[in-house]
């Protein structure tokens, strides 16, 4: 009820204005499109736009990863910060990784296993996961679980 | 529910009588246009025209010399034909909007509006000059503009810099000068410093609303919202403050933002009030929260009492890191009703409920819980607030990949939201990427957008001008994972592919100024545009530069203007980026390559029989002409002699090579003569050995200077132009350096952008459109009796972008009695 109370309101301060002033105008503006509705989505055809610097993609094993960062200049060791996305399909998904790692949660909450030990993990949550140690992670959230390793692989 | 605001404008319009006031409304009465603060103009013009946007270009330039006023931190409003901005000079200027002129300043020259105070950042406490967007009114049956500035009038507490309320009338007469409503008091060990800096006045009813900050933080200053009287500029009681009871001297919750109106409710957003402010991981937190405590939040109060109605609060004190909510509330009339949207510094956007203060939805939508509150929120740059176009909300927000990717992922971007959507997969509608080269693409890359009719218009930090076009009305070509972190074709649930916005129109300002930073805006008034810049100008863009590639013939006789008959059309195809003449031929260059010679016959598009093609290749950047040769130069810095035979591509006869340096960046030619510039300031003379690279003997040095930015020749004469607008012209002693002797110099107007020339002439032209003819005398400045002025139609000499600027240089060219151009 009270937005025609303003529609009722403000017409009427309008007309007193106008009358007020005692003109009218003989060229009506008129009014430009509106903002309604939504839009047809893109098709599988429409082509993409900009790529993002380290966008996330999938590999053949079927879980979706990028590297944000990665080192060549020691010798002995490289050092890796990857992402892991693991999508909200309430499937268990499981990465190993073959050198040492420090794990950090970006965005959950998940539902993780390390080396078969579960854990409730929140996002900002970081640990230290051996070498070898499967990571196993379930998302029965609505939206992807990231998982931020950093990675000292030795050469 | 219909949407009210589109139903009262389609009332106005089929009621005469209410014409006046659907008038008013093509105007841009105060920051965001209105008291709804949506940043929306509702009625068409050229700028709701996808067809015309593409021919914006900057029409005046206030100052109209290079050097501008202070700095502009306020936006530009526009009303009865005229343009008001405050300055951070501590001047509030009235422009003519259809030329630029300045009609008045106030106060008059020698006593700005700013305090003695020197604390704070850059003084902020007291020396900040206008920073408050003007609002209009009536006030007494009298149109009138409101701002807020500091005083320096010692009766206001000693000049320091309290700040006060202007009330002005249109001519620039001071109505009344309101009440202090913001106190500074700079004495040692002092804390008041209060402002109204970022608060354009609201006018609703009887009353004056502005809101009152602090500057920096340093400390927290108690954020209320100062009162006064239309009519005298009184203060009016106005119990309302965001933290304690009004004047007791607790701190937080300044009010750094434009309040809004529906009529009935009065909305605005506040800052934070921990002191000092509680990083992640949020577990080592000193301070004692205040009661109330209303800062961080979206409030709705009594108009007349103000009382709270309602207070939306999304991040508590226990992690309060400074996430103000520094962009102003803009009132959404959508399908679903009435919303109230905003954004906080933290990257998180949020749409309430305006009648109860509810929240609809929040973006990204990880819901206010444990994600939430373990996330950032820290005094980051989303500052803007958003653009309302009915169900639609465009702003700069952090994104879907806001807490995976960190904070910064927004900037330089602008999200479209669907405000009415019901999944939370059909909230992104659309995304544009505005970072570079368009932005820096940092914290304060892009300014506060506005939108009508679907083209929005926003400001970047680069000092371009953007337009966009919702997918609705120009078709959008690109798409993009709604979390940008993902790829289009893989782009996971419950994330989904969504329109990638490019833009329509890049408008490049000629001083390069921010017209971004915290959240300037573009007014959008008659269809034009108007901005202010950090570096001191304001602009009018408008349509219409839509007679680029118009080349005229000039006739011989000066005048100026559009309607000039001292010049005759020869051709207007828009692909025209070059034209050039020698001997009596006239050659166009189009910007895919094609090179022309003109027969005689006048005409205009593409299947133009008064134009025989010599060459199509797209390598093509400059052609020039001397002595009945025509010569053309590549991108890759190889030259070429026309040899008579029109061809077309690589492989082509016609053209024979002359040298193949990628140094070379400007050519030049004059009986016999060929000349090239290389892009360290070197230039060369072709001697008539064809060669290439560094150690090529066919051409001769003459000069080694870095200033130079132009050669031009004719007439046995060698000109260049250094980029201080010094003119010289060879004498025929090869020379380098400053002191060189082989060339005398001729002007010295730092207004020169473009040099010409042809047979014994030499042409500059201005980058306020201005064309001269040297007449033989040396001299310097504006008073220079050695140059005659012969035409000054702005489009020529005022950039719209950086193509078109660049195209104006070389098209300049003087043939004798004959001169052309080509207006951008």
């Amino acid at each position: 009820m009270r937005p025609y109370l303003v529609l009722v309101s403000g017409v009427a301060a309008i007309a007193g204005i106008v009358a007020s002033v005692g003109i009218a105008s003989a060229q009506e503006p008129k009014l430009a499109p509106e903002g309604r509705g939504l839009l047809p989505k893109p098709t599988e055809t429409t082509p993409e736009g900009p790529t993002p610097a380290h966008p996330f993609y999938t590999d053949p094993s079927g879980s979706v990863s990028r590297t944000i960062f990665e080192t060549e200049e020691d010798p002995n060791f490289r050092l890796v910060i990857r992402d892991f996305s693991f999508l909200p399909d309430r499937q268990p998904h499981t990465v190993t990784l073959p050198s040492g790692a420090f794990v950090h949660l970006l965005s959950g909450p998940g539902e993780i296993s390390v080396a078969k030990k579960r854990l409730e993990l929140a996002p900002g949550t970081r640990m230290a996961v051996p070498a070898g140690a499967p990571i196993e992670v379930m998302n029965n959230g609505e939206y992807p679980v990231v998982v931020r390793a950093l990675i000292v692989e030795a050469k | 529910m219909r949407p009210v605001l589109g139903w009262i404008a389609r009332l106005i319009l089929c009621n005469p009588v209410l014409m006046a006031a659907a008038h008013a409304q093509v105007d841009w009465q105060t920051y965001r246009h209105d008291s709804a603060r949506a940043g929306m103009q509702p009625f068409a013009s050229d700028l709701s025209n996808p067809a015309k946007v593409g021919t914006l270009g900057v029409g005046w330039s206030f100052p109209p010399t290079s050097n501008g006023v202070g700095a502009f931190l306020a936006s530009p409003i526009v009303v009865n034909d005229m343009v008001f901005i405050g300055s951070q000079d501590g001047y509030f200027y009235a422009l003519d909007a259809a030329t630029g002129q300045l009609k008045w300043q106030y106060p008059p020259p020698g006593n700005p509006l700013k305090g003695s105070c020197g604390q704070g950042g850059n003084g902020t406490w007291g020396q900040y000059g206008i920073r408050s967007s003007a609002t209009y009114a009536k006030i007494g049956g009298q149109d009138a503009v409101i701002f807020g500035a500091p005083d320096p009038d010692p009766r206001a507490d000693g000049g320091q810099g309290s700040a006060r309320l202007f009330a002005l009338t249109l001519g620039g007469g001071l109505i009344w000068k309101s009440d202090i409503v913001a106190h500074v008091d700079c004495r040692p060990g002092s804390v008041p410093h209060e402002r109204i800096a970022f608060s354009s006045p609201l006018v609703l009813g009887n009353k004056v609303y502005v809101g009152v900050h602090d500057a920096g933080d340093d400390p927290i200053q108690q954020g209320r919202v100062a009162v006064v009287d239309l009519s005298s500029g009184n203060l009016v009681p106005f119990p309302y403050a965001s933290t304690g009871t009004l004047g007791d001297g607790t701190r937080g919750g300044g009010v750094w933002n434009s309040l809004a109106t529906d009529g009935t409710g009065v909305y605005f957003t506040t800052g934070n009030t921990r002191i000092p402010p509680c990083f992640t991981p949020y577990n080592n937190c000193t301070g004692s929260e205040p009661s109330p405590n209303h800062g961080l939040s979206m409030i709705r109060v009594d108009k007349e009492t103000g009382n709270i109605a309602w207070s939306f609060k999304p991040v508590p004190f226990s992690r309060d890191g400074d996430p103000d909510w520094a962009a102003g509330a803009a009132i959404m009339s959508t399908s679903c009703g009435e919303l109230i949207a905003s954004v906080q510094k933290d990257g998180w956007s949020y749409a309430v409920n305006a009648g109860n203060g509810s929240m609809r939805w929040q973006f990204p939508s990880t819901g206010l819980g444990t994600a939430f509150l373990n996330a950032v929120h820290g005094d980051d740059d989303y500052k803007r607030p958003g653009a309302a176009w009915n169900d639609v909300l465009i702003i700069n927000t952090g994104g879907e990949s806001l807490v995976q990717d960190g904070i910064g992922k927004g900037y330089g971007k602008l999200h479209a939201l669907n405000a009415c959507a019901t999944t939370e997969q059909d909230r992104v509608r659309w995304i544009a990427d505005l970072g570079p080269p368009y932005s820096s693409g940092g914290g304060y890359s892009v300014g506060a957008p506005t939108v009508t009719g679907g083209i929005v218009f926003v400001g970047t930090d680069q000092g371009h001008l953007i337009v966009l076009g919702d997918p609705s009305v120009v078709p959008a070509a690109e798409k993009l994972c709604s979390n940008i972190h993902y790829s289009p074709s893989a782009c996971p649930p419950p994330y989904v592919p969504v329109w990638s916005l490019k833009p329509l129109a890049d408008v490049l300002m000629p001083d390069h100024g921010s017209i971004a930073w915290l959240r300037k805006e573009a007014a959008l008034a008659k269809g034009r545009v108007f901005v202010g810049t950090l570096n001191g100008h304001v602009y009018m863009i408008q349509s219409g530069f839509s007679d680029v590639g118009t080349i005229w013939r000039y006739t011989g006789t000066p005048c100026s203007g559009d309607s000039c008959p001292g010049w005759q059309m020869l051709d207007n195809n828009p692909k025209t980026i070059s034209i050039i003449s020698g001997g009596d031929q006239l050659f166009q260059l189009h910007n895919d390559g094609w090179i022309w010679r003109y027969t005689g016959t006048p005409c205009s598009g593409d299947s133009c029989p008064g134009w025989q093609r010599l060459d199509n290749n797209p390598k093509t950047v400059a052609i020039v002409a001397g002595d009945n040769q025509l010569y053309q130069l590549h991108n890759d810095g190889w030259i070429w002699r026309y040899t008579g035979t029109p061809c077309s591509g690589d492989s082509c006869p016609g053209w024979q090579r002359l040298d193949n340096n990628p140094k070379t960046v400007a050519i030049a030619a004059a009986d016999g003569n060929l000349f090239q510039l290389h892009n360290d300031g070197w230039i060369w003379r072709y001697t008539g050995t064809p060669c290439s690279g560094d150690s090529c003997p066919g051409w001769q040095r003459l000069d080694n200077n870095p200033k130079t930015v132009a050669i031009a020749a004719a007439g046995g004469n060698l000109f260049q132009l250094h980029n201080d607008g010094w003119i010289w012209r060879y004498n025929g002693t090869p020379c380098s350096g400053d002191s060189c002797p082989g060339w005398q110099r001729l002007d010295n107007n730092p207004k020169t952008v473009a040099i010409v020339a042809g047979d014994n002439q030499l042409y500059q032209l201005h980058n306020d459109g201005w064309i001269w003819r040297y007449t033989g005398t040396p001299c310097s400045g504006d008073s220079c009796p050695g140059w005659q002025r012969l035409d000054n139609n702005p489009t020529a000499g005022s950039g719209a972008t950086p193509a078109r600027r660049a195209a104006a240089i070389p098209a300049r060219v003087g043939s004798g009695s004959t001169i052309t151009r080509a207006p951008e």
